[in-house]
């Protein structure tokens, strides 16, 4: 009876729906170019991950942060004029987190970025030379990683280091 | 600065506490409940004996009526050199740190509430319930500490979240952390000054000169798990 019961409950979940959970992609609201913003005009992660040195959590920006640049079309790119109808209609761009972090874990950027000095790279990636949003964040971090770096700079790996 | 230099430089955290002092006012605990986000007690867990106090007032009643004495102590986690609860913990949920921190690590935490029998000063707590807070309290919570669910054991930690704030504003500042810029929430609070808290290997620290001065003192002494919480007893 519990046999038939559990084929039953297998049946109505096709395989699809499992691979889709477990490798879901993230989509943004605008295919954002970090290759022509950091590598060619130079503009720093902190300019729009505004607390990506200092603060908590790095953050994502707003619309009113793309208007610094685009209140008018500086190019010629479906995505760029995406962002100008954003800022003239004063839209918000709903951009989605590619990374989290389990709600036991304490991580803040300005203890690594400011105070330990680790690039950006480190834990991200080459998210600069990137031309299109990537689905999924360019480097899985785990725990065995925060370990292992926190042992190479002779960091505290006490529990309490990271879980409180 | 090698491994060894900062071996050597590691503090070792310790709280004395003045009984002299002490009018057992509860300043501590209720210090102690706000910064740690312990849900208050209830009705329910105060009859069944499961309310949570990482700081609490134990009673010691000396003489008979009418003649009767009552002393209060307050007991923390006392982060014991020896700790049994960390013997008997089958995850590894608890362990004790270089600085002589004793940890617990919720997510880890399975509940066979063996650390909470292993404590001979029953400073460990269960979560019988899951947490909860009057309405106004609910949205007060401290972002520093996590909440912990049912099903969990907890206890005083030190308030270890302080020194790593104090420890980041003094890297920011390019300097060492000064002595007394690192304080639990009941050190803080407490209004007649009966706790002191820092390094008890620097022997120019108030605590560790506290620590061996004749009238020191620690709980269960003979047990050998080295608490490192001392308490002074009356003075002359």
């Amino acid at each position: 009876m519990a046999f038939d019961y559990l084929r039953g409950v297998r049946s109505l979940i096709p395989l699809w729906a499992i691979l889709a959970g477990c490798g879901s992609e993230v989509h943004q609201p605008v295919g954002y170019n970090h290759d022509v913003h950091v590598n060619k005009l130079q503009i720093g992660c902190d300019n729009c991950h505004a607390g990506s040195m200092t603060g908590q959590v790095a953050g994502l920006p707003t619309v009113s942060d793309c208007a610094d640049c685009h209140a008018e079309a500086n190019g010629t790119s479906d995505e760029e004029k995406k962002v100008v109808e954003a800022v003239k209609a004063n839209r918000p761009l709903v951009w989605q987190r590619l990374y989290s972090i389990p709600s036991h874990v304490f991580f803040t950027h300005r203890r690594h970025v400011q105070s330990g000095g680790i690039a950006c790279e480190r834990c991200h990636g080459l998210m600069k030379n990137q031309k299109r949003p990537p689905p999924a964040p360019l480097v899985a971090l785990t725990m065995t990683d925060c370990i292992n770096c926190h042992r190479e700079r002779g960091v505290s790996t006490d529990c309490t280091t990271c879980h409180r | 600065m090698n491994e060894t230099e900062h071996a050597k430089a590691r503090p070792r955290w310790g709280m004395v506490i003045d009984l002299d002092r002490c009018d057992a006012c509860q300043g501590c605990t209720t210090a102690c409940q706000t910064e740690n986000n312990i849900p208050p007690p209830t009705p329910q867990s105060a009859a069944q004996d499961r309310s949570i106090r990482w700081m609490e007032l134990l009673p010691n009643v000396e003489g008979e009526y009418p003649r009767v004495k009552l002393r209060l102590i307050p007991r923390p986690c006392m982060h014991c050199d020896k700790p049994p609860c960390i013997k008997v913990c089958p995850v590894g949920a608890t362990a004790i740190g270089a600085e002589g921190i004793i940890a617990q690590v919720y997510a880890r935490c399975i509940g066979c509430r063996y650390c909470t029998t292993a404590c001979p000063y029953t400073a460990r707590y269960f979560n019988w319930y899951p947490p909860r807070w009057p309405e106004q309290l609910s949205q007060s919570l401290n972002p520093d500490v996590s909440v912990r669910p049912r099903g969990v054991v907890e206890k005083c930690s030190f308030c270890h979240h302080r020194l790593q704030k104090a420890r980041d504003k003094a890297a920011a500042e390019k300097r060492e952390l000064r002595p007394g810029e690192y304080l639990p929430a009941c050190v803080e609070a407490c209004p007649t000054k009966a706790m002191f808290f820092g390094d008890l290997d620097d022997p120019r620290s108030e605590v560790a000169q506290l620590a061996r001065s004749p009238r020191s003192f620690r709980l269960l002494e003979d047990l050998g798990t080295e608490p490192k919480v001392f308490y002074l007893r009356e003075g002359e």
